[in-house]
């Protein structure tokens, strides 16, 4: 959309879990309001690409640039003040906390934008007659909606998604999936992790596919025929 | 023994309100500091400090002393315990006590080991007959403020935008951080809040009673007593744990003044050995 | 064509060599009694039963994750025994000595089964409690503290002057017996677990090891320890009062030796306590100034240099003079076939 630098690059990033080394120097770059798919299967790395991205591991710094600045590896402190948030594998709702507390701790940070209770609660109904529900007594779903509308009431300017649909029935998925176009008409710039290819593919402008910690396939969605996917998902030579 | 078991109830609230601030601290950042009662000790002697510039009554200084206290208690986090977190459990323990030893001789180099008090004037010891028992204005007033201050922290957690972050940290820190919330900040107001209660803590333990430098780590036990009988996490289980414990002090008094503190001790070692989980407990969140 | 050879050693070179200066000293240790004063052989025996309270501690906390501040209670319950045994029921103090580990063990066994109910620092707090409850019922039993006078050790004085060459050797023993007791554990199979308890508690639990159980069983035998530490120390105190048996500045000097030599490592306690023992001798008569010191030293300590000094000097040096870990050695050959 922007022309020039994109607003996030991420070039040669190496990430470690102790003496295990689970990226080799991906490299990745995403302009503003763009939504890029990461897919690729357990283990590929995709999870960590994003917590690296969100601050919360380790990396060098200029590994990561945002927006023209170098933040690798600076914490989630750097990451949020910018406007990077993750939504975290498994939802992570804090459990004490009612839903609608879930969703004013995503507007601790003071972010001003589109985004507040109103326009989350707008955009998944489900949780309005929540709001007073403690986290731990709501479904899988309505537990994926809290973390994304979490996510969005901090007006971020990249958001991740981490394997929102993992758990959760085709209807709900679904549901999930058909809240994305109308998080993007605000502007929001989005990274999409998944396993299921299909549903990533259908809503992303740019496919990436993950193998053993290293970027193995990058294209449009349309531009790949589903055997080349296949075999850069399962690693095999095309 | 009527009387002494209405001392103790009124005692237990003391109790809670040195109770309250191990609760927060712990239940914020999974830690428990060591030094808990001898930061209580020293508002005595802040407010005896303040006493002898003023010539005020120590409950008029009790908010002076429990800001001192609370920025005091910011500035401790932030600048040493802080640095001892995400390590595990040991480095807050060793640093807590390491606190705990400065304070303590720091209070006996500069204050002397005798023993002082703070002068609240008449309504020490001033007394109501309520039915068969006669108990004084001041404990009386110590249980209320206790009611008090408990129920401002719940009001704190519970409806402000601190108490929500303070809630969110006790479940789940990284989540809360993804968040950004500063953890170096929020553990600070943690301790910030925590010590501005034992503020009025200490006030209140420099008017009931005389205080050495040594007497500290007592007070971290009843606190810590209190929490175990009261369940973990629970605010007002604590209120019913320091209650217990008072009066297990108090009848233990009755008896022999040599079996008060061990009475304590005996009762919160039963809880531990037959309910666990004390009173009112819950898992761990605040 | 090369052969490579691999072989699984804990010994380094650094330790073969200890090994032959540690027997010397040891021996020259032994003879102290042969000619030394009275004196240095109290300062010794002081030094040596730092040492022993460093080690045992570092053995809790270093290597299985048990942070007690309440060993004081078996401090006292072992003194106490020896006290009963000796001057009560008029036995022998070699009774005393074996008594005392046996009630400390006891008395260890319901502690433990109370105490491993708490987690985290509210198990460091309920260890404290526990000794300030044992100080208590001691402190209002008139025959161990008959009018609130400390008590002293009548038995003592059918030794004569050889008490002080008695309670050195005692004292080193124990603390030779912690030393080796502790090298060999921590080359078991148990001392394996151990570090893995340490390391992570959930992964070691999940890997089938009885965390729980191996912290229990070790709790109970350094209970049991410390308790003869206990009546080894009443030899050389004297006399014995609840307030200084039981108190919490025993936990303190633990902490101090142990943090300022090195957590998690044999030869930290060891330096830890010598280095502690030269401080307090020089510097015990400031007064509460010193135990400022102390609490300075123990918090810059555990922020800047948690490894403490012997981490220091293994981190630049590569040294370790009681090697508990097996390393891979992989030595090449040039030429040949085997």
């Amino acid at each position: 959309m922007t022309s020039g630098s994109p607003l996030l690059s991420v070039q040669s990033l190496d990430a470690h879990y102790g003496d295990f080394q689970a990226l080799f120097g991906v490299t990745v770059e995403l302009g503003e309001g763009e939504l890029v798919s990461i897919v690729g299967p357990n283990g590929a790395g995709k999870s960590t690409l994003l917590k690296s991205i969100a601050g919360v591991l380790p990396a060098r710094q200029d590994a990561i640039t945002f927006d023209g600045e170098a933040i690798g590896g600076l914490g989630t402190m750097a990451a949020t003040k910018r406007g990077i948030f993750l939504v975290p594998e498994g939802r992570m709702i804090f459990p004490s906390l009612t839903v609608e507390e879930n969703l004013l701790i995503g507007s601790h940070t003071r972010r001003e934008g589109p985004w507040g209770l109103q326009s989350v609660y707008e955009l998944f109904p489900a949780l309005v007659g929540r709001k007073g529900v403690g986290g731990s007594l709501l479904s899988g779903g309505e537990q994926q909606m809290l973390a994304i509308g979490r996510g969005l009431v901090a007006n971020p300017r990249l958001l991740l998604l981490d394997e929102i649909s993992l758990g959760l029935a085709p209807i709900v998925i679904k549901d999930l999936y058909s809240a994305i176009p109308r998080i993007r008409e605000r502007g929001t710039t989005l990274i999409l992790v998944e396993q299921d290819v299909r549903q990533a593919a259908s809503v992303a402008d740019r496919l990436i596919c993950m193998q053993g910690g290293k970027v193995v396939l990058e294209s449009a969605p349309g531009a790949v025929s589903h055997e080349e996917l296949v075999n850069a998902y399962f690693g095999l030579e095309g | 023994m009527a009387d002494a078991i209405a001392q103790g109830v009124l005692l237990g609230g003391f109790y809670a309100l040195l109770a309250a601030g191990l609760t927060l601290v712990f239940g914020v950042m999974k830690v428990v500091n060591l030094a808990h009662g001898d930061l209580t000790v020293l508002a005595s002697y802040v407010a005896l400090v303040l006493i002898g510039i003023t010539g005020l009554n120590p409950l008029a200084l009790m908010p002076v002393v429990a800001l001192i206290m609370g920025l005091i208690g910011y500035a401790l986090q932030r600048g040493v315990i802080n640095f001892t977190l995400g390590q595990g459990l040991l480095p807050p323990l060793v640093v807590t006590f390491g606190i705990s030893i400065i304070i303590q001789n720091g209070l006996l180099e500069l204050f002397t080991a005798d023993s002082q008090g703070l002068d609240a004037g008449p309504i020490e010891l001033a007394s109501i007959d309520i039915g068969p028992v006669t108990v004084g204005w001041f404990p009386l007033l110590t249980f209320a403020l206790a009611v008090v201050v408990l129920a401002a922290l719940h009001l704190l957690l519970r409806h402000t935008g601190l108490g929500r972050a303070f809630r969110a940290l006790s479940d789940d820190l990284p989540t809360a951080q993804l968040m950004g919330i500063s953890t170096r900040h929020l553990f600070a107001m943690s301790m910030g809040v925590a010590m501005m209660v034992m503020g009025v803590a200490g006030v209140i333990l420099g008017i009931r009673a005389q205080v050495v430098p040594s007497i500290g780590p007592s007070f971290l036990i009843y606190a810590f007593e209190s929490v175990i009988i009261g369940g973990l996490g629970s605010l007002w289980g604590t209120l019913a744990g320091g209650v217990v414990l008072g009066v297990a002090q108090n009848v233990g008094a009755f008896f022999d003044p040599g079996w008060s503190e061990l009475a304590g001790h005996l009762v919160f070692l039963a809880i531990l050995a037959f309910r666990p989980r004390g009173l009112f407990g819950r898992p761990e969140a605040l | 064509m090369t052969t490579t050879q691999y072989a699984i050693r804990s010994a380094t070179p650094a330790s073969r060599r200890f090994t032959v200066v540690a027997l010397l000293a040891l021996a020259g240790l032994a003879t102290v009694p042969m000619w030394s004063s009275n004196g240095l052989m109290v300062s010794l025996t002081e030094l040596l039963i730092l040492v022993v309270i460093g080690q045992l501690w570092n053995l809790l906390a270093g290597y299985a994750g048990i942070y007690s501040f309440g060993q004081q209670a078996y401090i006292g319950i072992g003194g106490y025994t020896m006290l009963v045994v000796a001057d009560q029921l008029d036995l022998d103090i070699w009774v005393g000595l074996v008594l005392a580990i046996v009630v400390s063990g006891l008395i260890a066994i319901p502690s433990a089964w109370l105490l491993f109910r708490l987690r985290g620092g509210y198990f460091a707090v309920g260890t404290w409690v526990l000794a300030e409850t044992y100080r208590l019922i001691v402190k209002n039993n008139e025959t161990l503290y008959p009018s609130g006078t400390p008590q002293p050790l009548r038995s003592l004085a059918g030794l004569g002057e050889s008490r002080f060459a008695i309670t050195f050797w005692l004292s080193f023993a124990l603390a030779v017996g912690v030393i080796l007791g502790v090298y060999f554990l921590m080359r078991s199979r148990t001392g394996l677990a151990l570090r893995a308890i340490r390391d992570n508690e959930m992964a070691a639990s999940t890997a089938g090891v009885a965390v729980r159980r191996t912290q229990i069983m070790l709790y109970l035998a350094v209970g049991a320890v410390t308790g003869l530490t206990g009546a080894v120390f009443l030899l050389k105190a004297v006399s014995i009062s609840p307030d200084s048996f039981f108190s919490i500045d025993w936990t303190a000097q633990m902490l101090m030796i142990v943090m300022i030599g090195g957590l998690g490592t044999i030869e930290g306690p060891v330096v830890g306590a010598a280095v502690f023992f030269l401080l307090r001798e020089n510097l015990a008569d400031l007064g509460s100034l010193w135990f400022i010191i102390l609490g300075v030293v123990l918090i810059v300590i555990m922020i800047r240099a948690p490894r403490g000094i012997w981490g220091l000097v293994r981190a630049r040096t590569g040294v370790e003079l009681l090697p508990v870990r097996k390393r891979l050695e992989m030595t090449t050959t040039p030429g040949g076939q085997s």
